[in-house]
């Protein structure tokens, strides 16, 4: 009995070697005495190695079965199939995103039929004429990827239907705040919402490129967008002004305005960005997505659109001044302005690609892409019966979004307004006098009613203060105000000091004004501007564009204006003194301003 | 055939063929060991997908000195398994399908004990019994001592064993039952 114990004991401590010994391992001296001596170890030994042998014949079958006759490509190819065929109902394919498609359509018709009208209308915007390609491209890509999309097998997410939702009240916001880039935007983030949501993030990753890409189609607030492409504009007129002089040519510049012997050029686009750059950028991202492979390329490609774009514009200026210097004056205009300007585009085309030759010269590219076999999530089995659900919520919620905003659709409110041009021509001592706006200017400045008109104190030796007016019945087409930050530098009066001030006229709450002081030769002005809508005067163009909004959705009018007064200054005056010499004149304005520009 | 070394400069270097060869060697392999660990062919080939994916992604991972590419390959794949299973929120990780003895009288009794065992115990067994790799990689993999090694490829034949013998036992006296059981 003792001697069974111990026999017992002893092959329990040597199990481990046992399976060691399996292993090929080496063993101590005494476990491997009792393994060799033990018929119950060794019994062991032969289980542990019959147990070795029967998995890896279960290897065998399964690579057998998994690959045996198959490349690797073909398996994950039946696999994918077969996983599709599986694991996905038609809930949870392509019919889920097709099926909201004539509520979508329903719910952005409008929108959609404005954005196009932007892209390729008569009065189409120029800076967005490119945008009826993008879509087009989207879905050239999409049909390129077709195969690989197939292949994604359906792993819908919940964390689509926020996105959905959150679309749904960025278009209620964008549309009762008559914002047309949140309406339009909103369509992108419903399109993510839904992909999310009924082929989830792997399928979103996939189509990630022809989806953000989409967003090059929608125009970009001009209140942003001049920001940007303004500063790029007056670049491209210096050094295109640079150029024309080191040829010779007699050139001075002010601001966008480059003025030649002949003629003066860009005069009506003085305080518009570079146009041709949101084309060459999407451009650039096309040329980028067919030719190179590297994404960094890529990027680099899109962002040199930007000088590229600065580069082209400045020869574009150069052409035609050369032309108006050395030909003909006419040539400036009409067909050569427009062939000039394909030219250019066609420029800037061999422009990308030189450069791009140069990274490849410079940077070879070291082998294939790395792009490695797709990965997916795993599965999520216990999604699948939510796949109606999560159809019904969707499409439920479109549903409701448009019923809503067809329940509110209401004409937005025009106001009857006195025309600017019956503005009083005499206020108290100060006599005024119009001053005519050219067409040119009045199609940049869109469609609203203008007043720009010199005062004078018939009383006093003061010189001229000229008040400016733009009142816009509305603002929902995506017509906007022409901020004076950059149509002054743009018409060549750099900007010297520029700050906010509280202007507190008797009869009137105070409000603030920008007040800037500009020179041009030698010359300064003082400049005071507001932004001015239902008894509210704002500085902040931001500010105007989060109270048009309000107002949009509180009272449905989308109107406003802006009032701008520019004196001469003396020499040597202080920003403050010319502001309290101004006084008098503002504090007979502003109570004007209501019977105008409704309350 | 280039050694681990060169195999693994040329990827590091994003050379794509060679990689492409790593991943037609072995794609199917760890494909069946996935399949093994994980139960779910589904989600087997998705991680198979994740480990390649994250292989050439972060080329700078591997370290020859510690292994071979391929134990570098299971070790990843081994992590995404845990993490998969981590999701599903199963506690003992066994892979449960409702098949009972009579109906799998072809597969393997060995196979269908070896589906019973708990998930870190097939990993280590299968890297050992069929893929060979070492105590020393199996420590690497598993971030444990190679001491530790030996005790737990110990316990997962021990356990297999057990599983294995009442399930002979059971198919020679004729019994015909569930095994959901855990035995």
């Amino acid at each position: 009995m003792s001697s069974s114990n111990r026999q017992i004991m002893k092959c329990e401590e040597a199990a481990e070697f046992v399976s060691a010994l399996c292993d090929g391992e080496s063993i101590p001296p005494g476990a491997a005495g009792h393994v060799g001596a033990c018929e119950t170890c060794q019994a062991r030994l032969k289980e542990y190695g019959e147990i070795g042998m029967e998995l890896r014949s279960l290897a065998s079958a399964e690579l057998r079965h998994v690959a045996g006759l198959e490349s690797p490509e073909e398996v994950r190819a039946r696999t994918w199939e077969t996983r599709q065929r599986t694991t996905s109902s038609w809930w949870e394919k392509g019919w889920t995103l097709l099926a909201p498609l004539p509520l979508i359509v329903w719910l952005y018709a409008s929108i959609l039929a404005g954005l196009f009208l932007q892209w390729v209308g008569p009065h189409h915007d120029p800076n967005f004429s490119h945008g009826i390609f993008v879509p087009l491209f989207a879905l050239f890509v999409l049909w390129q990827d077709r195969k690989k999309l197939k292949a994604i097998a359906s792993a819908p997410s919940w964390a689509g239907l926020p996105l959905v939702v959150l679309s749904l009240l960025v278009l209620v916001l964008g549309i009762l705040g008559a914002e047309l880039f949140l309406s339009r935007v909103s369509l992108l983030i419903l399109l993510a919402g839904l992909i999310i949501l009924f082929q989830g993030w792997t399928f979103f990753r996939a189509v990630l490129f022809p989806w953000a890409f989409l967003f090059l189609m929608i125009p970009i607030p001009a209140v942003v967008f001049n920001q940007i492409t303004f500063p790029l504009q007056l670049l491209a007129s210096k050094v295109a002004s640079a150029i024309l002089s080191w040829m010779g040519v007699p050139v001075l510049r002010e601001g966008n305005v480059i003025i030649l012997p002949a003629m003066a050029l860009e005069v009506a686009d003085a305080c518009s960005g570079i146009r041709s750059l949101m084309s060459l950028a999407t451009l650039a991202v096309i040329y980028g997505y067919l030719i190179e492979r590297r994404i960094v390329v890529r990027v680099l490609l899109a962002l040199a659109s930007i000088p590229i774009a600065v580069g082209a514009n400045s020869l574009r200026v150069v052409g035609t001044g050369l032309l108006v210097q050395y030909w003909d004056p006419d040539k400036a205009l009409g067909f050569f302005h427009e062939f000039q300007g394909w030219l250019m585009f066609v420029a800037s085309l061999a422009m990308l690609y030189l450069l791009h030759w140069a990274f490849r010269f410079f940077w070879p590219e070291g082998g294939l892409q790395r792009t490695a076999p797709s990965s997916r999530h795993p599965s999520q089995p216990i999604m699948k019966q939510f796949g109606r659900l999560r159809f019904v919520l969707a499409t439920g919620l479109i549903l409701l979004t448009a019923i809503f905003l067809q329940a509110r659709g209401r004409n937005e409110i025009i106001p009857s307004h006195m025309p600017l041009s019956s503005f009083p021509a005499q206020l108290g001592n100060w006599s005024g006098r119009d001053i005519p706006l050219d067409q040119d200017t009045l199609e940049v400045l869109g469609p609203g009613d203008f007043l720009v008109r010199g005062y004078r104190d018939a009383d006093s030796d003061l010189p001229y203060v000229d008040l400016f007016l733009a009142y816009f019945p509305s603002q929902r087409t995506g017509d906007t105000i022409h901020s004076p930050k950059h149509c002054l530098p743009g018409a060549g009066w750099l900007p010297e000091e520029n700050d906010v001030v509280i202007l507190s006229l008797p009869g009137h709450a105070p409000f603030r004004a920008n007040r800037y002081v500009i020179s041009k030769a030698g010359a300064r002005k003082l400049v005071l501007y507001w932004y001015w809508a239902h008894d509210r005067g704002v500085a902040s163009e931001y500010w105007a564009k989060f109270y048009l909004i309000k107002d949009a959705i509180r009272m449905n009018r989308s109107d406003g204006a802006l009032v701008r007064i520019t004196a001469d200054m003396f020499p040597g005056e202080t920003p403050y003194s010319a502001q309290q010499r101004l006084r008098p004149f503002t504090s007979a304005v502003v109570p004007l301003l209501d019977d105008y520009i409704p309350r | 055939m280039a050694d681990d070394r060169e195999i693994w400069k040329r990827i590091s270097q994003g050379d794509a063929d060679s990689f492409d060869a790593f991943y037609r060697e072995n794609a199917p392999r760890l494909l069946v060991f996935l399949r093994q660990v994980i139960g779910n062919p589904q989600a087997a080939e998705d991680v198979v997908q994740e480990t390649f994916t994250q292989m050439w992604n972060r080329p700078n991972g591997f370290q020859p000195e510690r292994g071979t590419c391929r134990a570098y390959l299971y070790g990843i794949a081994r992590k995404l398994a845990a993490d998969w299973w981590r999701k599903q929120g199963s506690s003992d990780r066994a892979i449960e399908d409702q098949v009972s003895f009579c109906q799998t009288e072809t597969v393997s009794i060995v196979a269908d004990a070896f589906r019973r065992l708990p998930e870190e115990q097939r990993t280590l067994l299968w890297l050992r019994e069929v893929e060979g790799l070492s105590y020393a990689e199996l420590a690497v993999i598993q971030d444990i001592p190679v001491g530790t090694v030996r005790s737990r490829l110990f316990a997962a034949r021990e356990a297999l064993r057990r599983i294995w013998l009442n399930k002979r036992e059971a198919r020679r006296s004729g019994a015909c039952r569930a095994v959901t059981d855990k035995s």
